[in-house]
């Protein structure tokens, strides 16, 4: 079995904040740069931000056991200014219920939404930057942990907000085709947005393999361990394939077809993103292992 | 694919029928409105049934991005599942193993059905080693 001292509950945290920091930049892009495109698209992502961020949270809660069994020790996480998880902790506390709003105003639900409105330029401002924080932060968690050289570098924020845009780009686009499946040719525009960032990602996971393997001992054993070793078959299949390669083959059909590729191929497209994201952040958590105890 | 290189993209109208109908043209509204002037008891049962309609629009959308989350999470357990159930068959057999390894030995003797005679105590070899430790 799989053990490490950051479990499960981390992983999701790390997945469900990344694609709804991503989403909701996605719905901003698509609010600002193309509102003539797709609305479906905007729609989708502002109303799966907030609420996949939440439940990523929560998630982290759940983890943290002295937190939820005593919940007013939760002060305590924002009261030392010089550490990562205070700043964490305040970006995801604005982010929420930001975004929640933005979903509000952007769809006019309730008499809230119709205020909210008003302001929508300097709440999609705002939350843009807190999205921002939020995709960034959860690479920073990894990078800041000094013990473990594989986590220990510049380049896990950087990998961690490409693919944050990428699996939150798939996700407006899967709750975009639910709310209108007829949407699906708008999203083949978007279809680039995958390219870009599965290639960004793909380069930067490369980047970082490589850099491991000439660096420390322990960071070295970590990258073996993912490309030769015990974790291999999850990092070729699910991460490599299923998550970078697939995705972004269908993706340039896509974008090249313009609305004739069929819908399942679209959704499945975005739902491998989804996969792919989700492997890359267990695998990175996981590869952390000390080598000897593995 | 020929009618994307032909016309700007961000001039297509390719709003969807949902937005389509969430939204009516200015047009369609003034249509309504100057229909609404003629005939003055009309708006009173029209009126209702449009905001129902975007209720109800507001409602599947939201509906559908909560159907969203949850397959998202979903995928976040499908995953965890996966390396779960997966990572029994990936343990790695221990290679270290003593050459002169005693469990067949002492297997045997459990498994026999003829008690065979084993000495009690610390045997020899051992006392001797841990006497000159002791020195």
């Amino acid at each position: 079995m799989l053990e490490n001292a950051w479990g499960w509950l981390i992983v999701s945290y790390l997945f469900l904040a990344g694609a709804g920091a991503g989403a909701f930049i996605a719905a901003v892009a698509c609010d600002l740069l193309a509102p003539d495109w797709s609305k479906a698209l905007a729609r989708g992502g502002s109303l799966v931000a907030g609420p996949l961020v939440a439940v990523g949270t929560a998630c982290l809660v759940f983890d943290l056991e002295a937190g939820l069994w005593e919940p007013w020790r939760q002060f305590y996480l924002i009261s030392n200014l010089n550490s990562m998880i205070t700043w964490g902790v305040i970006v995801l506390s604005l982010f929420i219920p930001v975004a929640l709003l933005y979903a509000a105003a952007l769809n006019e639900i309730t008499f809230v939404g119709r205020i909210a409105k008003k302001y929508l330029r300097p709440l999609e401002f705002v939350g843009s930057a807190l999205a921002l924080g939020t995709a960034v932060y959860t690479g920073i968690l990894i990078a800041v942990v000094n013990g473990v050289p594989f986590w220990n570098t510049p380049l896990m924020p950087v990998l961690f907000l490409a693919s944050a845009i990428s699996t939150g780009l798939a996700a407006a686009m899967i709750a975009a085709a639910i709310i209108d499946i007829n949407t699906i040719r708008t999203l083949s525009n978007f279809a680039l947005g995958h390219v870009i960032f599965l290639s960004v990602e793909g380069l930067v996971l490369m980047l970082l393999v490589f850099m491991s393997l000439t660096g420390s001992v322990d960071a070295a054993a970590s990258a073996k361990m993912l490309i030769s070793g015990r974790l291999s078959p999850y990092f070729w299949i699910l991460v490599v394939t299923l998550g970078i390669l697939v995705p972004f083959v269908l993706s340039i059909v896509e974008f090249y077809e313009y609305g004739a590729m069929p819908k399942q191929l679209v959704v499945g497209a975005d739902l491998l993103v989804l996969l792919g994201g989700m492997s890359l952040r267990a695998l990175i958590i996981y590869s952390a292992t000390p080598p000897q105890i593995v | 694919m020929e009618e994307q290189k032909d016309k700007p993209q961000g001039t297509e109208p390719l709003t969807s029928a949902t937005e389509a109908e969430a939204e009516p043209a200015p047009a369609a509204e003034e249509a309504a409105h100057e229909t609404a002037e003629a005939a003055p008891e009309a708006p009173e049962e029209a009126q209702p049934i449009k905001e129902n309609a975007l209720a109800e629009k507001r409602g599947r959308m939201v509906v559908g991005g909560a159907v969203s989350v949850v397959i998202i999470s979903v995928i976040a357990l499908l995953v965890a599942a996966i390396f779960q159930l997966t990572s029994r068959w990936l343990m790695v057999c221990p290679s270290d193993l003593p050459v002169n390894d005693p469990a067949p030995i002492l297997w045997k003797g459990m498994v026999s059905e003829t008690v065979q005679p084993q000495p009690l105590g610390v045997p020899e070899k051992l006392s001797g080693e841990a006497g000159y430790k002791q020195q």
